[in-house]
């Protein structure tokens, strides 16, 4: 086994995961809203990136305006579905009541929901677009290193997924956004008397995860081939990582991020792509099944241990 | 004793708080529409039959759901598991021995192995104290493993006995659902397959009954209420969940053999992720705690996709999707409560409810 | 109801020390529970003797709640032990400790709302009672809470008061020997309160032995022998009523000093 192609395949199935799973972890952790439509958003991204692109944009001009129109998306999803606000605002102005409670902290309705919006939106995809549009190129060529030839961009990417850990860390952290946030999924009711406004923090929070999903559909749009189904390969990876991750987000995806693809790395390596992805499934079930509270539970764990000590 | 306190009496196991449909009237036209569904293949022919029968069996998987979801709150996406766990598991006993024999027990064996299927899975679960959204993630992933194994079978290693499980092209000629030991078996295929479908749809829903409104039904009422309350009570909430997986289990294997044999053949397409999904769609929109709505929601849903699809129409699923959304918003509760509640309302006085009163 | 023994039975400090003590029914010795770096109770030995009525007092945060729910098992002990009639059911699942004869009213009342009044009491009852007699028992437990016109009423239509003593009665349905209350009287009004301290104390009177967590301290003088004072996780008081009624530092954390 080449050392090297292990860290490659180790930074590369870290970046995936990472990258697939902050979109979700931010909504579910500081909502209880699970999107399940979240890989069908990341698809939105890759979509809008590939389209632009091609129309002759430059690439990063691409990716933002892919971001951009995922962020949009799901600002109007929000504002329609998930806090029912717009339609409601209608119905109370026809039928003078409303007709839509919000979906928050609604586990399963809101899984159900967001099914929904993921099942329209493959289709409606496919239906608009076909089903395969003129795919990109990958920027940036490969190095070759033992016999082996390894993609620059697919690295790059890889930092990019540190980078979007930190910005996030640092966002939820040090500004006037990330202490409100926090304050209400704390508490919503306390946040509220306190005079923050929850229903904006919901809502900021849900574009803020779309956007996540859009740059990650950018940024794989280069490397992955975009069909109307590709969501469908990220929302496992986003789903495991999140449940394994465990309560406390930000730091369960990375924990989740690292521990996955080391298995999914060294797997690969061994015995190819298929048992690289099953032994990490099959690590996740047995985090499940074992930490009822992810990997950021077992860190508390060992931590009320010490302290008894 | 008259006939109608006998009919009285022969009701009243299958009656109770937790479902619809307690009163003379509902019996009488339960009956009468199992009466024209028996007479259903005189009248329109065996092709006809055969293409009805695909709802009903389709119905079980949805009353499956149904039950494990409506009743004790657990929202699976993995019945569509134990649905092709089953119809692979008959597809390779019966390609393997072809013997009218094995043929019949087939049908057993695979109900059984999904049976097994599901303990493991939900022991491994509830035992584990996995919970709520939780349970759902997981049975999510544990089908789309599935999908992904079944799929790279293509290859001749994938080989059981002399039977291959063929990858993405499926396993074709699986033999009908056979009742016998020897040549004069019964070999089930038309208004014969169909009869035993609409029999089997009736007995397990007639059973789901009997089962949600008796001692065992308000324990999982209340499991589905508050875990921790029953807990309280001196239940064993991991038991009661694990129980109503497996029997959910179950009825899911027994449609995905008819399913397999309805078709004669079964490919990984039963663990897609689109297809783990429609039996959620059935449920949802019938009313997750409505016996009587996932079956009359799980046969109107299958009938306008088949509708969509022979015509071409590529908006089948936007349309689903589009149906499923309206639902969960709008009328969470799901439609059959929702129209049996404005019935009630239309036809007694506002606001009166029947004795049992429980919104279904 | 007898619960089937663990065969190596644990023997509380108290049985050890004495050889026999029958009076103590519930003894936890040095229960400790953290949540996350933060000590919620530190190093708790409370005890309960048969038929004894004791409240729970102490500030808020004091760590009242969750030190019932150690010894019901809906929490597991950081550290220590749970002994009942002297075995360690430390690390028993709820329902094995409720087979026991340990029951528990929630300090919201979380009765189903889906089923009648009847149909909760049902619930507790058609595990230990056979088909026949079930609708009879249901019937008498009903009475016992006084709410036998209200059988056939939804749950969640009953009034807050009614849905207490729906409540206990289905804690009682079990025939506890203790009974765990976490705030009984919360929003009821004073008639109300009279009539839940009625029902405690005959229920009491049959030998029910009673836990209660309370703030309102004439409710508890009203029904209590004995007091324990929780403060920051740990025993800060224990005594007769009177005695901790006039105690000076008592008072001074109930108002906020420390």
């Amino acid at each position: 086994m080449n050392p090297f192609n292990l860290f490659f395949q180790f930074a590369d199935s870290f970046a995936f995961i990472v990258l697939s799973a902050v979109g979700l972890a931010v909504i579910f952790g500081m909502m209880g809203v699970i999107n399940l439509g979240h890989g069908e958003f990341i698809m939105i991204g890759a979509y809008g990136t590939t389209l632009v692109a091609n129309a002759g944009a430059p690439l990063v001009a691409a990716m933002i305006v892919g971001v951009i129109v995922t962020a949009v998306f799901g600002f109007l999803v929000e504002r329609t579905i998930v806090s029912g606000a717009a339609i409601n605002w209608v119905a109370e102005r026809t039928l003078g009541r409303s007709v839509i409670e919000p979906l928050y902290d609604r586990l399963l309705d809101s899984m159900v929901a967001t099914w929904a919006i993921g099942l329209i939106l493959t289709q409606g995809v496919r239906i608009v677009f076909g089903n395969s549009i003129p795919q990109l190129n990958t920027p940036l060529g490969s190095i070759q290193y033992g016999g082996f030839s390894y993609s620059v961009y697919r690295l790059v990417l890889s930092l990019v997924a540190v980078c979007v850990l930190v910005g996030l860390y640092a966002v939820f952290t040090h500004t006037k956004f990330g202490v409100r946030a926090r304050a209400t999924i704390q508490d919503p009711e306390t946040a509220r008397s306190l005079g923050v406004n929850t229903d904006e923090m919901y809502t900021t929070t849900f574009v803020i995860g779309s956007a996540l999903a859009g740059l990650t559909g950018a940024l794989y749009a280069p490397s992955l081939t975009v069909v109307p189904s590709m969501g469908t390969s990220f929302l496992v990876e986003a789903f495991v990582a999140v449940v394994v991750g465990g309560p406390s987000v930000l730091f369960g995806t990375t924990l989740s991020g690292g521990l996955l693809g080391a298995i999914n790395a060294l797997f690969t390596n061994l015995y190819g792509t298929f048992f690289g992805q099953i032994a990490m499934l099959l690590t996740a079930i047995l985090v499940i099944r074992l930490l009822s509270n992810g990997l950021t539970g077992l860190v508390e764990t060992v931590r009320d241990r010490k302290v008894g000590e | 004793m008259g006939p109608a306190s006998a009919f009285d009496r022969a009701r009243a196991p299958f009656e109770g708080p937790n479902t619809a449909g307690n009163t003379r009237g509902f019996w009488i036209g339960f009956l009468a529409v199992f009466a024209v569904l028996l007479i259903y293949p005189l009248l329109f022919g065996a092709y006809a039959a055969s293409n009805a029968a695909q709802f009903l069996f389709s119905a079980i998987l949805g009353l499956s759901l149904c039950f494990v979801w409506g009743y004790a709150g657990i929202l699976s996406f993995g019945q569509v598991v134990f649905y092709g766990i089953a119809g692979y598991t008959f597809g390779l006993l019966s390609l393997n021995f072809g013997s009218a024999l094995v043929t019949t027990l087939a049908l057993p064996a695979a109900v059984a192995i999904a049976t097994l299927g599901a303990f493991v899975l939900g022991y491994f679960m509830f035992y584990g104290e996995v919970r709520d959204v939780y349970v759902t993630i997981l049975t999510l992933v544990v089908t789309l493993v599935l999908y992904t194994f079944m799929g790279q079978t293509a290859g001749s290693e994938w080989t059981i006995g002399s039977v291959a499980l063929g990858g993405f092209n499926g396993m074709p000629a699986i033999p009908n659902l056979t009742l016998g030991v020897d040549e004069s078996a019964l070999r089930l295929s038309g208004a014969t397959f169909y009869w035993f479908t609409l029999l089997s749809l009736a007995v397990i829903y007639l059973g789901l009954r009997a089962l949600v409104n008796g001692r065992f039904g308000y324990t999982m009422v209340a499991v589905r209420e508050d875990e921790d309350r029953t807990q309280m009570l001196g239940y064993d909430v991991r038991r009661v969940k694990l129980l109503v997986f497996v029997i959910g289990g179950a009825l899911a294997g027994f449609a995905g053999v008819l399913y397999a044999t309805w078709g004669n053949y079964i490919n990984p397409d039963v663990f897609g992720i689109t297809f783990a999904s429609i039996p959620v769609v059935w449920v949802t929109v019938g009313g997750r705690r409505s016996l009587l709505g996932a079956i009359v929601a799980t046969v109107a849903i299958e009938w306008f996709r088949q509708q969509l699809a022979v015509t071409g129409s590529q908006y089948a699923i936007v349309v689903v999707g589009a149906l499923l959304l309206a639902v969960v918003l709008v009328l969470p509760e799901g439609v059959v409560p929702w129209m049996r509640a404005r019935l009630r309302n239309r036809s007694e006085h506002p606001q009166s409810t029947d004795s049992t009163g429980v919104v279904e | 109801m007898s619960g089937t023994r663990d065969p190596a039975v644990r023997q509380s400090p108290a049985v050890r020390a004495t050889g026999s003590d029958t009076d103590t029914l519930l003894q936890t010795d040095g229960v400790t529970k953290r949540f996350g770096g933060f000590t919620a109770i530190d190093g708790i030995d409370f005890g309960v003797n048969t038929a004894e009525l004791r409240c729970l007092i102490g500030p808020n945060g004091a760590g009242k709640s969750t030190l019932l729910k150690l010894i019901t098992g809906q929490h597991s002990v950081t550290d220590g032990e749970v002994y009942y009639r002297g075995e360690g059911i430390t690390d028993l699942l709820p329902h094995e400790r409720v087979d026991r004869g340990i029951g528990m009213k929630f300090q919201v009342p979380s009765v189903f709302d889906d089923l009648t009044a009847a149909g909760n009491l049902r619930l507790p009852l058609q595990r230990v009672v056979t088909n026949g007699d079930l609708a009879a028992r249901v019937q008498e437990a009903l009475d016992r809470v006084g709410l036998s016109d209200r059988a056939d009423t939804h749950a969640s239509e009953l009034s807050h008061g009614e849905q207490q003593h729906l409540e206990i009665g289905m804690a009682v349905a079990l025939d506890p020997d203790l009974l765990l209350l976490d705030e009984p009287v919360a929003g009821l009004s004073m008639e109300e309160r009279n009539d839940i301290a009625d029902l405690v104390t005959a229920l009491n009177g049959d030998g029910i032995a009673f836990v209660v967590i309370e703030h309102d301290i004439d409710f508890v003088a009203r029904i209590a022998d004995e007091v324990t004072v929780l403060h920051q996780g740990a025993v800060f008081r224990e005594g007769p009523i009177e005695q901790i009624r006039t105690d000076e530092k008592v008072r001074r954390i109930y108002l906020g000093g420390d």
